[in-house]
């Protein structure tokens, strides 16, 4: 391991539980470790993300007694450093900074957690092409991070982000690091010129296209695996569940998908999203066009996760393709 | 930081049985400073429900300029509001909000207005209606259409003689009973026996099938998108426009909503 990042280890240690991508039988997974010598430095995507780390599967709202309702204790967000988060997952990171701004919940999470990105010069590009990762001269100005390392041949570079990545980074005895002010999400240029593409191609167009959207519907089996993976799908339900002792319980949140048909259903039965084809529109229409409309950055970082999980083979480029075409006709396709 | 997930208690300080499977509860806040916070406009709603049960989204009925307590009409659709018609007066609900953007009053304070309930989508016509007989307008006159299967549906109909004196009120059911004194039919037929006044601005609340055919008469009338807001039911979780549930295109029914004028939402896909 790299002399600078072992001495960064040592003294995060002493504050937190370091999460770290680890490989594992089925790929490289972002793990709690003991031991710093197990971290995975080859900078390749991990198969989960920060998200479970931040926005945990399922997490307490309140505990109540009686009609008493208390917010669990601040000691119950762990203190935990977050390494390895490339810049694909940053980018996501930052739908979630935006999407639980006012969230004291998420708010908890992250003041508790600092969030280490890493790049190394040496990986190869692993975007699908949907957007890139390379670290152009502005690319880190407009990430939330607390440290970013990046792996040179020379060594490692470091950058700190937040107040709370320079006084870890002096506490490990790392001075020579250089500063990057978060200026916000959206570049000087303007607006993602993809992003602007994609979201042309997905709004409104379930009238438009509906073929494709038919076929995605019909093909896809609603499992949710890609919700599941996707470094910017938050959605979430809350339940309510009764304690060991009489009028004792909890309220909490737990991720949802909106590839579920009981995701739209109200009370009387009534299910708004009725089929998958509108339900895997929703999910695109989410990322390619609500995201973009409601924080002017992308709703879909371009990691693939999806693409690799999909039980179905469903490939999101493949569709973004498909929704470039002008709409096909029944006659078209049945000629085929 | 505020967390937009708490709810305060609110005491039941009456319960008036309205139809076959709905009530209306009147609600004050325990502590008096929320009650006193307490402001909402026509139109919004607020998340009601029991510790340890489950919450959903109702739509306030009481007067907006009544400060002292709130109102909501309860219909027993699921587990929830079956635990909620189980309360009795002096019990308590759990209460958060009120959320979302109501029906534009301001913009409409010197317009006519055509109000369009159909079933439990009534519900939130009546703090419009209760706010013009408190503040009635020289400017302004209201024509509302009521629209129910049957008479057993019918919502505050023992109100409806004191409106009758400041309003004009149109009732119909699809299958009432041979006794039912009203127009017979859908909620549309109404438009072939009333004249709807000139430059009307119309609010309405009902089920999709509604709307669509609603939407087709208030075309023909000439009656522009603009004028027109519609108020939607979706399903609900967080009401602050986080997860997701209620989305339609780029907007949340919770924060955005639930009221949008029909020029809004026209072109989104599944919006109606």
């Amino acid at each position: 391991m790299k002399p600078e990042l072992t001495k960064l280890f040592a003294h995060l240690k002493k504050d937190y539980k370091i999460i770290a991508p680890v490989k594992k039988t089925r790929g490289i997974f972002l793990s709690r470790i003991n031991d710093p010598k197990k971290v995975c430095f080859s900078a390749e995507l991990t198969k989960n993300t920060f998200k479970e780390f931040l926005f945990p599967k399922k997490q307490t709202l309140f505990n109540f007694q009686g009609d008493k309702l208390i917010e669990p204790a601040n000691s119950s967000y762990p203190k935990q450093a977050i390494f390895g988060i490339s810049i694909i997952d940053l980018r996501a990171l930052l739908v979630y900074e935006q999407v639980f701004r006012h969230d004291p919940y998420y708010q908890n999470y992250r003041n508790n957690s600092l969030i280490i990105g890493y790049l190394s010069l040496a990986s190869t590009d692993q975007t699908f092409g949907i957007f890139e990762e390379r670290l152009e001269e502005d690319t880190l100005e407009h990430l939330e991070f607390d440290v970013f390392a990046l792996a040179t041949p020379a060594g490692i570079h470091f950058f700190s982000g937040s107040s709370k990545g320079r006084q870890a980074l002096i506490g490990a005895g790392i001075e020579n690091f250089e500063n990057i002010e978060y200026v916000g999400p959206v570049r000087e240029s303007g607006l993602d010129p993809l992003m602007m593409a994609n979201y042309k191609k997905v709004k409104n167009s379930f009238e438009r296209h509906r073929l494709v959207w038919e076929e995605l519907g019909r093909r896809c089996l609603a499992c949710g695996k890609c919700s599941l993976v996707c470094p910017t799908c938050f959605c979430f339900a809350s339940d309510q569940v009764f304690g060991q002792t009489k009028r004792t319980g909890r309220k909490t949140r737990r991720w949802d998908t909106c590839f579920y048909s009981e995701f739209s259903r109200v009370a009387g039965g009534h299910k708004f999203l009725d089929t998958i084809a509108k339900r895997i529109y929703f999910w695109y229409e989410h990322k390619f066009v609500r995201i973009p409309d409601e924080f002017s950055i992308p709703g879909c970082v371009g990691c693939g996760r999806c693409i690799a999980v999909c039980p179905v083979a469903i490939d999101l480029r493949q569709t973004l393709k498909d929704l470039a075409q002008p709409p096909k006709t029944m006659k078209q396709l049945v000629k085929k | 930081m505020k967390n937009p997930y708490l709810t305060y208690p609110a005491k039941i300080l009456r319960i008036q049985k309205e139809s076959s499977d709905s009530n209306l509860y009147t609600l004050k806040f325990e502590d008096p400073k929320v009650q006193k916070a307490f402001r909402f406009n026509p139109g919004q709603f607020v998340v009601a429900g029991l510790v340890g049960f489950g919450e959903g989204p109702f739509d306030i009925c009481s007067s907006s300029l009544e400060t002292g307590s709130l109102e909501i009409c309860v219909r027993q659709a699921g587990a929830v509001t079956k635990r909620i018609h189980q309360l009795k007066i002096g019990d308590r609900l759990q209460i958060r909000g009120p959320y979302g953007h109501g029906f534009p009053m301001n913009k409409l304070a010197n317009r006519n207005l055509l109000l369009i309930g159909g079933g439990c989508g009534f519900v939130t016509m009546r703090t419009v209606i209760l706010d013009y007989l408190k503040k009635p307008s020289a400017k302004q006159k209201l024509q509302v259409f009521f629209g129910v299967t049957s008479e057993r549906d019918l919502l505050f109909a023992n109100e409806f003689d004191n409106w009758r004196k400041k309003i004009d009120l149109y009732l119909i059911a699809s299958k009432p009973s041979a006794a039912w004194p009203h127009q017979v039919g859908l909620i549309t037929n109404l438009f072939d026996k009333v004249k709807i006044m000139e430059k009307v601005g119309v609010l309405a609340c009902g089920p999709p099938i509604m709307y669509r055919f609603t939407l087709e008469r208030l075309k023909k009338l000439g009656i522009p998108d603009t004028d027109i807001y519609l108020s939607f039911e979706r399903r609900m979780d967080c009401a602050v426009g986080v997860c997701q549930h209620c989305a339609i295109g780029s907007f949340y029914v919770c924060k955005d909503g639930p009221v949008f004028s029909y020029d809004k939402i026209k072109d989104i896909p599944g919006a109606i």
